[in-house]
Parts: structure tokens; sequence; C-alpha cells
């Protein structure tokens, strides 16, 4: 049994003062001991896998059965010892306790002990197991040690350590940065009505409910329109119930999406965007597609300007020299100048010029039928040549656009080429880039799983909404059925005996559950002014901070200096205090002043922040049982000044052949 | 002004070809006017003919280009010229003396010596200084 004596404690009511580990996990023999000194702080350090978690998680173990804090990795493997099991021939089992040692407010000692005995698997994947058992034993005042076990020795843990609320003693740092992430409101409610201490008002307004609604049953009996509006009430309160239980699901798996989520980023935080890299060399790909196509067509345009340029360029010379001898004949007036011989054929016919409108003699009347005729003999020739001589121009012009166009369509082509080149030698260099990711698939599922959880919490929270939607329109359906049944009650005149007494149920029922709602809403407030005593008591935050609400829908809200609000705002320590204040808040008002275990409290902290929340934690240690389980590289500065004048414990956990154990510093 | 243009019908395969060649995007009246320009050295006759282009379908500019090569290939006689008849029979066996020389180039089922043709046809000739602001001007 422990050594210290009980006159020497601290002022608190409850202290865990001994855990002993056998065979669990890397664990094979060990003792974790809490002695009491002037501050009640208990720090242990040790590498990763050296077993920190595991610690939290054997006490889960032994007080609820499970163990919330494993490492996927560790998931597939058995409780039991590995090493011990590997060594187990046939028959023979491992056996397995976790054993934690509490002193109650009366200076008394209660053991809370689970064995189990576990079995190397058929399939050699983990262990069978079988016996498993929690047995406590309970000091009594005149040193008696009283056994209890089954569903007694689990109202014994429930009294020191409420399953419900086990989040709020036994954590981790990861909790302490993301509690307002990974709670929703509904969360939030649920802790603070555990800690309003209200179950017996539930189990009131439990049993009242059930008279009431026995007693409409009766009366309704007597009403065959009271039996109809009681039958459509009966249903509307099975549909809420379901909807609640649609509700609390959407909860939990919001929660467990949120954590995933986290993990998932954390993991991934540092990691090659693997997804990023095949989405740009299918855009490349696809790029490389469309210039192909482009380039089909400028080929084909490029062909036409060829055709066209060949044509040309074949006959060019001859064009230039046919076009030059037009020319030529022109321009030594070898060509009669265009004359218009309709006109010449009128004046003849009528005997006046049309120009000056005058008679015209014989001398001209001969000259003119002369000129006509030489006119008629080479106009022909002429207008052919002139034809020709425009259609040489245009053409020889042609040969210079086209020469210009087959270039144009050239460069482009040859342009395409070099952009092809491109995002092919920019293919080729993600290609090897993804190839030589290590792990790629694995990042790759992660990052895909990323993406279905988010998808997940988008769905759940609309869905979320939906169904709080849901439930007020019922509750409202209800109150309305509930009034129509009542009028239906007083139409009809029913009275006597069944009257009464549901009346009389009902006036009850209605103050059981007012005073539950009341006094849920005095905790409500309660944790809300004692978590800002808390948060705001540290100087560095009332700097910056004005106030902390807790809505009527426990929404945690932090208002800041300058107005704005929320706590997304706060920095990675900031959030930690703001949870840590809110979880002293939620201790005091339980009134179990159970101890705080958190694993790896400090993981992303440092400088002032690391020394300011090193500060609080110690100061706590006053009077509240404080056990931390750090790494190497949190117990630094920082943290060492602070807590090495106020330790009662520092330890090292180490592995020795390939079993952790405590050693001191 | 005869209607038709004809080429000898033993091409038509050729003719197919080279619409394979560009796609089926080509007209017939270019694939005569590039075997005109082609074989304008070496007129040939026609053995049997086959319809092949329809004179409306020629634009003015393309009608000079069959004057050009009859203006070469009748001794530069600008008299000759006036009868269309002659002009047209000597586009059409310049013509066939061009689709003899693409039938050889087509010889190889990859197109690449019709290719090569091509591309030999546009580096055998320099390209002409082209300056923007000097063209060819209408003397008309």
């Amino acid at each position: 049994m422990n050594s210290t004596s009980a006159s020497s404690r601290l002022e608190v009511q409850m202290r865990i003062t001994k855990v002993t580990l056998k065979n669990y996990r890397q664990y094979q023999d060990c003792e974790y001991s809490f002695p009491t000194g002037a501050w009640d702080s208990h720090l242990f350090i040790g590498r990763n896998t050296r077993g920190k978690s595991n610690f939290l998680n054997s006490i889960n173990w032994c007080l609820y059965n499970d163990e919330p804090h494993l490492k996927d990795k560790d998931q597939s493997l058995p409780i039991s010892n590995t090493d011990l099991l590997k060594q187990c021939s046939d028959g023979d089992s491992v056996n397995v306790e976790v054993m934690v040692e509490i002193q109650d407010d009366d200076g008394l000692y209660i053991q809370y002990k689970r064995s189990a005995d576990f079995s190397p698997a058929d399939n050699s994947v983990g262990a069978k197991e079988k016996n498993n058992r929690l047995k406590v034993y309970r000091q009594k005042s005149d040193n008696r040690w009283e056994p209890y076990e089954n569903q007694q020795a689990q109202t014994l843990v429930e009294m020191y350590f409420p399953h419900n609320i086990r989040e709020i003693f036994f954590f981790n740092g990861e909790l302490l940065n993301n509690y307002f992430t990974l709670s929703t409101s509904q969360r939030l409610k649920n802790t603070i009505t555990v800690v309003s201490k209200i179950q017996m008002l539930e189990v009131i307004v439990d049993r009242l409910a059930k008279i009431h609604d026995k007693k409409m049953k009766e009366l309704s009996r007597h009403s065959p329109n009271l039996k109809n509006i009681e039958k459509e009430l009966e249903g509307l309160k099975l549909e809420l119930d379901s909807v609640r239980n649609e509700f609390d699901e959407i909860d939990d798996q919001l929660t467990k999406a949120n954590k995933e989520k986290i993990e998932l980023d954390k993991e991934l935080q540092s990691s090659v965007d693997i997804e990023a890299d095949e989405k740009d060399i299918a855009e490349y790909k696809n790029k490389i597609e469309a210039l192909a196509e482009m380039k089909k067509n400028k080929e084909i345009q490029f062909n036409h300007n060829a055709v066209e340029y060949i044509v040309l360029q074949y006959l060019h010379d001859d064009m230039e020299e046919f076009k030059s001898l037009i020319d030529d004949l022109r321009r030594k007036n070898q060509l009669p100048p265009p004359v218009n011989s309709e006109l010449l054929e009128q004046v003849l016919n009528s005997g006046i010029c049309k120009i000056c409108n005058t008679d015209i003699d014989a001398k001209k009347r001969e000259y003119i039928s002369k000129l006509l005729k030489t006119i008629n003999t080479s106009s022909d020739i002429v207008n052919m040549l002139m034809e020709q001589s425009n259609q040489l121009t245009s053409n020889l012009n042609s040969f210079k656009k086209i020469v210009k166009a087959k270039d144009t369509t050239l460069a482009e082509i040859q342009d395409m080429n070099k952009l092809i080149n491109d995002y092919d030698l920019k293919i080729q260099e993600l290609e090897k880039k993804v190839l030589n990711i290590p792990n790629r698939e694995e990042i790759k599922a992660k990052r895909i799983r990323r993406r279905v959880v988010e998808d997940s919490i988008a769905r759940n929270n609309r869905m979320y909404g939906v169904k709080q939607l849901e439930i007020e329109k019922l509750d409202e359906l209800i109150a309305k059925k509930q009034e129509e049944f009542d009028k239906a009650l007083k139409k009809q005149q029913i009275a006597g005996k069944f009257k009464v007494e549901m009346e009389f149920t009902e006036k009850l029922l209605k103050i059981a559950q007012r005073a539950k709602s009341e006094l849920i809403e005095e905790t409500r407030i309660e944790v809300q002014e004692k978590t800002k005593d808390h948060f705001l008591a540290l100087n560095w935050m009332r700097k910056n901070y004005s106030d902390i609400s807790l809505s009527k829908d426990y929404e945690l809200n932090v208002i800041h200096r300058t107005g704005y609000s929320g706590i997304g705002s706060l920095s990675g320590s900031e959030t930690a205090l703001l949870t840590l204040s809110y979880i002293l808040a939620l201790h005091e008002l339980s009134n179990l002043s159970s101890p705080l275990i958190i694993d790896t409290p400090t993981y992303n902290m440092d400088g002032e922040n690391l020394t300011n929340f090193s500060n609080v934690l110690s100061e706590i240690s006053k009077s509240k049982q404080i056990i931390l389980l750090l790494t190497p590289k949190e117990f630094r500065n920082e943290l060492e000044n602070v807590f090495t004048p106020r330790l009662t414990t520092l330890k090292y956990i180490e592995s020795e052949n390939n079993s952790s154990v405590l050693k001191e510093i | 002004m005869p209607e038709i243009l004809y080429c000898d019908l033993s091409f038509k395969p050729v003719i197919d070809e080279i619409g394979e060649i560009f796609s089926k995007k080509i007209g017939n009246k270019e694939i005569f006017l590039l075997a005109m320009a082609l074989g304008i050295d070496n007129p040939t006759k026609i053995k049997k003919r086959y319809t092949f282009v329809r004179h409306s379908y020629l634009r003015k500019d393309e009608i000079s280009l069959i004057y050009t090569c009859a203006w070469k290939n009748l001794g530069h006689d600008v008299n000759s010229l006036l009868d269309e008849k002659v002009v047209y029979d000597m586009a059409e066996q310049c013509a066939n003396t061009g689709f003899r020389i693409i039938s050889n180039h087509l010889k190889d089922s990859q197109h690449q010596l019709f290719k090569k043709l091509v591309l030999d046809t546009l580096k055998k000739y320099p390209q002409p200084d082209i300056d923007d602001g000097q063209e060819f001007e209408d003397i008309s």
C-alpha cells in the first residue's frame, strides 16, 4: 500500500497514488507511483513509442475497458505484451493486469484492477482474449479491504471518473488544441448536462413522463377522439426519438470525421501533392492533344498554301514575262486606247455628235467609220490582254502574300512543335518526380481519404442543421398536439380521477422539466463565468481579450479587446489555455477534483507561450494533481525552468529488454 | 469556251490519292492547276478523257494561270490566245504531264516522295523579297 500518509497530502479531494502495469503492451512490469509534495506535479518523459500514450490507454482500459488513444499501427496489435505472447506454447496464455490506485477525500484507498488472459490467435494475427474482469477493492475505515465486482465495481468507477466526461480528466495535447473544433455544441451541452448533476432529476422526469403517458392512455380509453389524438402524439414522440437518434449519430460522425481530418492534415502537411502533379500531367497531355489537333489543321492549311505556292512559283517567271509584254505594248502605244464603240455607232447612226451635240460632216463620218473598223478588228485581243494584265497583277501580288502566309503557318507549326516538346519534357519531369516519391500510393490514398472526410463533414454539417430544425419542428408539433389533446379533454368534460391524476402528474412533470432546464442553464452560466475567470486571470490574456461567452446554443466565443470575436482567431497556445480553462471550470462544477493526465500537452508551443502555459499548469498543481507525459523535445528550457522548482516526480520512460521501464533522472 | 476540263482516265487513282493526302480538303481545280504547273514545260496528249473540272468553277485569276501556261507553250503568240479551245487543250496537256510526275512521286505508300516534291519545290525557289508597301501595279 502507498506509504504516503493522508495527513501529508495536499488539500485535494482525490488523487491517483499508483498505477501498475503487468504485461500491458510494451510494459512487462512497471509501476508509476505518485508521491505528494508541496506541489502535486508529475512529469514523465519518453521518446515516441516508449509508451506515453499507452500509459493513458492503460488507465482507460482499466476503468472502461477501451483504449481511445491508440495510433493506427497499434490497432491491430493485441493488448498483451507481444514478446510474451510469442513465447506462449499451446494452451498457454499471458495475463495482463492494470491497477489504478486512488486515495479518496477521506484519505482511504481504492484499487481498480482489470485483468484479462490473452493467448495467440489461430491465424497468428492478434490474440484471443478471455476472463476480462474488473475488480475494485475499497479500504474501509477499519483498514479492511472490501471487494466489488460487476455493476458495483462499475459504480465505483463512475463515482470518481464518470465515463461520459472522461475526456476532461485524461486527454492528449491534440484535444487541448482542437477541443472546440472536435466538439459540436451538442457535445458541449452533453458534458455540461453531466456536470450539472441532474441525474436524479432526469430519473424523476423520466418516471413522471411514463406515469403521465400511462394516465393519458387510461383517460383516452374513455374517449375515442382522445385516443386518436394520443396516438398521433405518440407517433410524433416516436418520430422525435428517431430524429434525436439520427442527430446523435450525425454528431458522433462529425466528431470522428473532424478528428480524422486533423490527423490527416497533420500527416499530409509536408507531403508532396501527388494529385496536383498528376493533374498537371493530365492537363499537359490534354494541351498536347489540343495542340496536335490544331497542328493537324495548320498542316492542312500549310499544304494548301504549299500547293498554291507551287502553282504560282512554277508560273511566276512566265507570268512576269507575259505581263511585261503587255505592259510594253501598252507603253509603246501598240495597243489602241479603250474606245466606246457603241457610242461611235450611235454617232454614225444619228449624225449628231453626242459630246458637243452638233451635226457631223462627211469627213468626220468617214473618220469615225474607219476608226470603228480598226477598233472592232483589234478589240478582242486587246480586251483579252487587258483582262490578263489585271489578273496577272493580282496573281503576282497573291504570290507575295502566299509566301508570307506559308511562312506564318510554318512558324506557327514550329511554335506548336516547340510547345508540344516543352509539355512532353514537363510530363517526363513530373512523372519522374511522382515515381520517385516514396509511399506515393499511401499519400495519394490519404489525400483521397481526406477529400472523402471533408465531404462527409460538409454533408454532416448540413444534416446537423437539418436535424436540429426537424427536432425543433417536432417539439412544436408535439406541443401543439398536446394542446389539442388538452382542449379535447376539456371539451369532453371528462373529469374524475384520471383527469385529476393526469393533470397532477403533468404539473409535476413540467416542474421537474423546468427545474432540469434551469439547473442546466445555471450550470451553463457558471461554466461560462468560471471559464472566463480562469482564462482572463492570466494577465497576458486580459491584455488581448475582454470577454468569453457560452451561448444558449452552447457556442463558445471569445471577444477580443478590439471587438472582433471568434475562437478561430486564437493562437495554438491560447486555444490550449481556453480549453484548459473550460476543463478546469467543468472540474470545479462537477465537484470531481480528479487529476489531470495530459499526453504531449505542449507539442506545438514554444517561446513565451510555452512559458505561460507551463506556469498555468504548474500553478494548478498546487491544488490538483497534474500528470504530464512529455517528449524530450517538449521538456526544454521554458517548461523545465518553470517546473523544476515545483516538481514532485520527474522520471524517464526508457526501453529495457524490449519493455518500457521508469528511470530516475 | 469549253464547259469541262479533262484529264486522262488513267490518273483517276492518282487524283483520289491526292485527295487523301489533303484529307479531302482540296478541290479538283486546285489539283488540276497543281498538275498543270508541274507539267508546264512538257505538254503531253490525253489518251482517254475523263471529266475533271467544270469551267464555271474557275475564278478569273485561275483562268489567267491557264492563259499564262498556254502563252508559254504557244510560242508567246498572243494571237493564238484568242482561240480558247487551243488555250484549254494546252492546259490539259500540261496537267497530263503533271499528273504523271505526281504519279511517280506517289508510288510509295507513305507519300513521302510527294511530300518531298512539295518541300523540294519550296526550297528550290528562293523566296522573293517581301516588301509590304511594294505591290505589282494594275496598269488598266
